[in-house]
């Protein structure tokens, strides 16, 4: 069998021991950043971009993608144990989680949340495994035009990431689209807003930007009312499930694991989504819903498989089609990017060693990802004592060793700076960065590829709504846009983005 | 996040809104004032200038939109105080870095720009800042010369005799 053979190719990737310890590596770094609550994957994985630049392609996406899914397994732990979401998808898990915890139940919580992830994971990975392929054939048929309302769909649907006005959310992403514009035309070689710096003939740097962003940032935001964290259980007890509790958490599990799969699919922050609509599903399935809320131990099995289940699904786009659901996997397209490969349709046939050795890394990561978090729990409760104070020096020159070592070009680390200032007063002003970064990303795709679609038609305007496939694809996203808009659905989005990082 | 209730009705406007909507007009202006400098082109064949400018008139088309809708909104709650010693000491640090991490060296400069991020939070003191940065001297050293061969010098040649390579 064709699927059998290229798993088989993917384990031998991933079984190699640079890739083991890069795997390990990887999730352990996830875990942590999703137990630290102030830093998320997204501020990480940019950190540590310029350091994967010296690795092999697949080590350093197996890597980076260990940090992605590692964190939804770390922000449970916060979210359980101090009611402290560490990412913004565990927010539902404290719901009774952390209640569970308060009855000293905290193990059966912590355990129940573990398995239900490795479950979910695994089967998650199964289903981009066997989905992938036949996508990306679909895709290799599109031509510039459908590849063009393709980038404009990821676009827009990046608008339902965005936590607020859908306008702030669509100048945002103008805003990318246009910071994506500097640098040299590639058709006539023109250097664009490049302001004399010669340093800016290649673009503005996608890691001083992400960096500045998304960490710099956010550590300003953090700055302005320094709290303390209190851990109040230090000691986690009874880490095996009774039978009684299994019984109860397979359904949830199972029935958490098939929604997040499809909404993970979907772009836009399908994880945080998942979680939610999970949460609810079970709420309502449930034969006593008044425990909800006082330490259901379904709603701690739902929403986390949920949430794993799509964090692993959304690599679906990003593997076939070459468009990243949301920011950190706009990260991950950079570092595809800076490896020299497009990621897209032709990387399944391209370079089979890399698509099947990523896929396969993800399971291998998952089993890792159960022993780190069950059995080591108490490492990671004492993580949690760490102060801010200590954290926030170390993520700065991190990131700067890392912005500098790229081309060891003084421009990069002060552009880190700038894109912090910009990036703190955005946010400042209820504008979210994610569309931003991902327009950035995209900008000089659209770009190329409506400008050779435009080409191949003559100049005519109208073959992007001729066609059929492009068609459809403007249409869905023009749907994006009034969805977000409407009434209802903004209300929703504001429950669902109560504690976004 | 906050909520805060309405004061005065609608005469208080979202001054949230309307920075943001000059904000976006403001680049947009730069940029595709910037824009007008290259070559345009025909849609058949578009120049270098063509994208940029449309963007640039889409970005201030909607930076206008919000600014019109802050006009006529309730404000909303300010956040927290802004950081002011953070964004001004961690700028610091970062051109610190910039300008003379070549010369210092990787152990230097991480300590000296460690010391000075460190003193943006106002908990720290002046012995814990320097605690934090040479336990991130010595991390970063092993972390990025020992593991990932750096290619800054540990010690740069601003010390001279001290030099390690």
């Amino acid at each position: 069998m064709d699927l059998l053979s290229h798993l088989t190719l993917g384990f031998e990737t991933a079984f190699t021991a640079t890739n083991l310890l890069w795997c390990f590596v990887g999730v352990l770094l996830g875990t942590l950043v999703g137990v630290l609550p102030g830093i998320g994957p997204t501020a990480t994985i940019a950190m540590l971009l310029p350091i994967t630049f010296t690795f092999a392609p697949v080590t350093a996406l197996i890597m980076l993608s260990g940090i992605y899914y590692g964190a939804q397994y770390g922000g449970s732990t916060t979210a359980i144990l101090i009611n402290l979401p560490g990412e913004s998808s565990s927010a539902v898990t404290a719901i009774d989680g952390y209640q569970l915890a308060r009855k000293g139940r905290a193990g059966t919580a912590l355990a129940t949340a573990a398995l239900g992830s490795f479950f979910a994971g695994s089967v998650a990975t199964m289903i981009l495994a066997v989905a992938a392929p036949p996508l990306a054939k679909v895709a290799l048929n599109f031509g510039a035009a459908e590849y063009f309302s393709l980038l404009v769909l990821g676009l827009l649907v990046s608008i339902s990431l965005a936590n607020g006005s859908v306008l702030k959310a669509l100048a945002m992403i103008a805003l990318g689209l246009m910071l994506g514009a500097v640098g040299q035309d590639v058709t006539s070689g023109t250097p664009r807003f490049t302001l004399g710096f010669s340093e800016l003939y290649g673009g503005i740097s996608f890691v001083s930007l992400a960096v500045g962003m998304f960490g710099i940032a956010e550590i300003f935001k953090n700055l302005e009312n320094e709290r303390t964290r209190e851990v109040g259980i230090s000691k986690v007890t009874g880490l095996m499930l009774s039978k009684a509790d299994f019984r109860r958490i397979v359904a949830p599990v199972l029935r958490g694991t098939a929604l997040g799969s499809i909404l993970g699919i979907l772009p836009g922050g399908g994880h945080i989504l998942a979680s939610f609509a999970s949460y609810s599903a079970e709420k309502s399935l449930s034969k006593n819903p008044k425990e909800f809320g006082h330490g259901a131990i379904e709603g701690v099995a739902g929403p986390e498989s949920a949430n794993n289940a799509a964090a692993q699904t959304s690599f679906i786009p990003l593997l076939t089609l070459g468009i990243p659901a949301h920011p950190v996997m706009a990260l991950i397209l950079g570092a595809f990017i800076l490896q020299g490969i497009t990621p897209g349709p032709n990387v399944i046939n391209d370079q089979p060693a890399l698509f099947w050795g990523i896929i396969a890394s993800m399971w291998i990561g998952n089993a890792m990802l159960v022993i780190l978090n069950l059995p080591l729990i108490g490492l990671w409760v004492k993580m949690l004592t760490i102060p801010y104070r200590v954290l926030f020096p170390a993520i700065v020159i991190f990131a700067t060793i890392g912005c500098y070592s790229i081309n060891s070009n003084p421009l990069d680390v002060y552009s880190v700076f700038v894109f912090g200032v910009l990036g703190y007063v955005l946010i400042r002003l209820g504008c979210e960065p994610a569309p931003l970064l991902l327009g950035f990303v995209l900008g000089p795709l659209l770009e190329e590829n409506l400008r050779r679609a435009m080409i191949i038609s003559r100049g005519d305007a109208t073959v992007f709504l001729t066609r059929p496939i492009s068609a459809t694809l403007l249409a869905l996203g023009l749907a994006c846009v009034i969805v977000a808009v409407l009434p209802s659905i903004r209300r929703r989005r504001k429950e669902v983005f109560v504690e976004d990082d | 996040m906050s909520d805060t209730p309405e004061q005065d009705g609608a005469t208080v406007r979202s001054y949230r809104d309307i920075t943001a909507g000059l904000i976006f007009l403001a680049l947009a202006i730069a940029f595709g004032w910037e824009s007008t400098n290259y070559e345009m082109g025909r849609p058949v064949r578009m120049g270098p200038g063509f994208i940029p400018l449309a963007l640039a008139l889409m970005l201030g088309a909607l930076g206008l939109a919000v600014m019109l809708t802050g006009l006529n909104k309730h404000g909303e709650g300010d956040s927290g105080p802004v950081p002011w010693r953070g964004i001004a000491l961690v700028g610091v640090a970062l051109v610190l870095f910039g300008a003379f991490g070549r010369e210092l060296g990787l152990v230097p400069v991480v300590f000296l720009c460690s010391f000075v991020t460190a003193l943006a939070s106002v908990r720290n003191t002046l012995s814990s800042a320097l605690g934090i940065s040479a336990a991130l001297a010595v991390v970063c050293w092993v972390v990025f010369k020992l593991g990932l061969g750096i290619s800054l010098s540990t010690i740069g040649p601003v010390f001279g005799p001290l030099q390690i390579f």
